[in-house]
């Protein structure tokens, strides 16, 4: 599990990320969102010891991570499109990191065939295409598979193969394996095809944290009617939730058929009714709106 | 601190770029001794020999340059962020950096004595004048003289390099700050014998006794002092920095 506490990180002109909490539960895919310049290197640098917060802590495995006893059997971490000197061999590289954590230097082999980079072990990582860096950098993560995965933009040089790959892996290692994994992504679409709960910041601050599952089934109801305050007052006593635009309400919390019982109760004509889905796009576009920096 | 260690030597052996520098300062004490051959004709053969000995400053200023570069190009290569996701413990990584640094060092200064006794004998099978005059004492105290000198050095390297987190700017400070300002610092009496380049040169020829330079003991005591201060500079600095 992570937990981040009231999270603060502040440089010479700006606050980075400010009293950010939330939490990635462990058997959960966490996608961590929000636009560029919203703080979200900056947390998963404080995350994972890198860099010191001004303020709250986060925790890993119930720990600040530089207290993990051995970091590499804990967490496996993907940052910044693979961090390694390109003048040395992949097989190299990971060895380094094996002897590091007291593992087995023919782990590093059985992490390369993992991620499919069996076949060019001994290669210079400066020879290896952005796709091959990333899986090399999930092999890096999964080095002492840990139960912790945290992922900065993973699908980064990815071919769409490797992306359904990549998805596939982190929901097997979530849901079958029981792991934490907390990635941060741009690509919306893959993201909503992969994380359980997205976690939304915005100029450093928690914006949003809910469940994706719920916006497949989650849907707005648009309703145009000319007494548009007296159908939204209805459908506030009924439990749905109404914004008005002129003569037209969007509506969530209730479903089309319901909306168009109350509005027969409430004697107001409708001259349209139809609902909407909502996907996490239009979700994300909506929390983050002229938040970018 | 041994896995760290293992570690530190996967990636120092596994760069061209390190077997390129060793090789650059082999070929300064090679370098050294033959200028200690040629450079003495009319000398006595226990000058000449002492000079052949004697290590090398190219060599040192390698070495430091294999301290700052094992250091720096984790930062360069953004590879510093797997090692600290690894091991978390900052002060582990730079100690395990300056072992390795110090064990490639005196290997190569290990050779030093070695590898001038071969350049005197081809130089002296090919008709060079002189005579080797130097018995195993003299040339076990000038082997770890050397290695202590390089070994100093290699370690002020390391802690320059994660300082600077650069291996451009972290060989211009060494360069400037060991071979310029310490060496000019050097020059100055009441310095003199207090400068770090003084330690080195000392170290590097034990029995060449000059005037300003401190004697063999006070030599690694003051190697020491200096690599370990700024090794400690390094840890204390680099464990509150983020990366």
């Amino acid at each position: 599990m992570i937990q981040a506490e009231e999270l603060t990180k502040e440089y010479r002109h700006l606050t980075a990320v400010k009293q950010l909490s939330f939490t990635a539960e462990a058997g959960r895919v966490t996608g961590f969102l929000g636009p560029n310049g919203a703080g979200k290197t900056t947390t998963i640098s404080m995350v994972l010891g890198l860099a010191e917060p001004d303020g709250g802590q986060a925790l890993v495995a119930g720990q600040p991570y530089r207290r993990l006893d051995n970091p590499a059997t804990a967490v496996g971490a993907v940052l910044d499109g693979g961090a390694f000197h390109d003048g040395r061999p992949a097989r190299a590289s990971l060895r380094a990191s094996c002897a590091a954590a007291g593992l087995p230097a023919s782990r590093a082999d059985d992490v390369l065939g993992t991620v499919g980079l069996g076949d060019a072990p001994d290669r210079r990582v400066g020879k290896y295409s952005l796709g091959m860096r990333q899986r090399l950098s999930l092999a890096q993560a999964l080095l002492g598979d840990p139960g912790v995965l945290i992922l900065d933009e993973p699908a980064n040089g990815l071919d769409p193969e490797g992306i359904v790959w990549l998805r596939q892996m982190l929901r097997r290692l979530a849901h079958e394996e029981g792991k934490t994994v907390f990635v941060s992504s741009h690509i919306l679409a893959e993201v909503q095809a992969t994380v359980d709960t997205a976690v939304v910041i915005a100029e450093g601050q928690l914006v949003s944290e809910f469940e994706v599952g719920e916006l497949a089934g989650g849907r707005t109801v648009i309703a145009r009617a000319k007494q548009a305050d007296r159908l939204a007052e209805a459908v506030e006593r009924g439990g749905g939730k109404a914004v008005r635009s002129g003569e037209e309400l969007s509506i969530t919390g209730l479903d089309s058929d319901r909306v168009g019982e109350i509005a027969l109760e409430a004697g107001v004509a409708l001259s349209a009714l139809g609902a909407q889905h909502q996907d996490l796009e239009q979700r994300y576009m909506e929390l983050t709106a002229g938040k970018g920096r | 601190m041994g896995r760290q260690i293992a570690a530190e030597w996967i990636k120092a052996r596994s760069l061209r770029s390190t077997w390129v520098l060793v090789g650059i300062a082999v070929l300064g004490m090679v370098a050294q001794a033959l200028t200690g051959v040629i450079g003495y004709p009319g000398e006595s053969d226990r000058a000449q020999t002492l000079a052949v000995m004697s290590g090398s400053g190219l060599t040192l200023v390698v070495v430091t340059i294999v301290g700052v570069f094992l250091a720096a190009s984790e930062y360069g290569s953004k590879s510093i962020v797997s090692t600290y996701t690894v091991t978390a413990n900052r002060g582990r990584v730079i100690i395990a950096k300056a072992v390795v640094a110090v064990a490639i060092a005196a290997a190569i200064g290990l050779l030093s004595v070695p590898l001038a006794r071969l350049v005197a004998v081809i130089w002296f099978a090919l008709g060079g004048a002189g005579h080797w005059d130097a018995g195993l004492g003299t040339a076990a105290h000038y082997g770890y003289g050397t290695m202590i000198a390089y070994g100093g050095f290699a370690v002020v390297g390391v802690a320059i390099g994660v300082l600077s987190r650069s291996i451009a700017i972290g060989v211009a400070v060494a360069f400037v700050g060991l071979f310029i300002l310490d060496a000019l610092l050097g020059s100055v009496s009441f310095y003199s014998e207090y400068a770090f380049t003084s330690a080195a040169e000392a170290l590097n020829n034990p029995d060449v006794h000059q005037g300003g330079l401190p004697r063999f003991g006070s030599a690694i005591a003051l190697m020491a002092l200096y690599a370990g201060l700024l090794a400690a500079i390094g840890v204390g600095v680099e464990r509150r920095r983020d990366v």
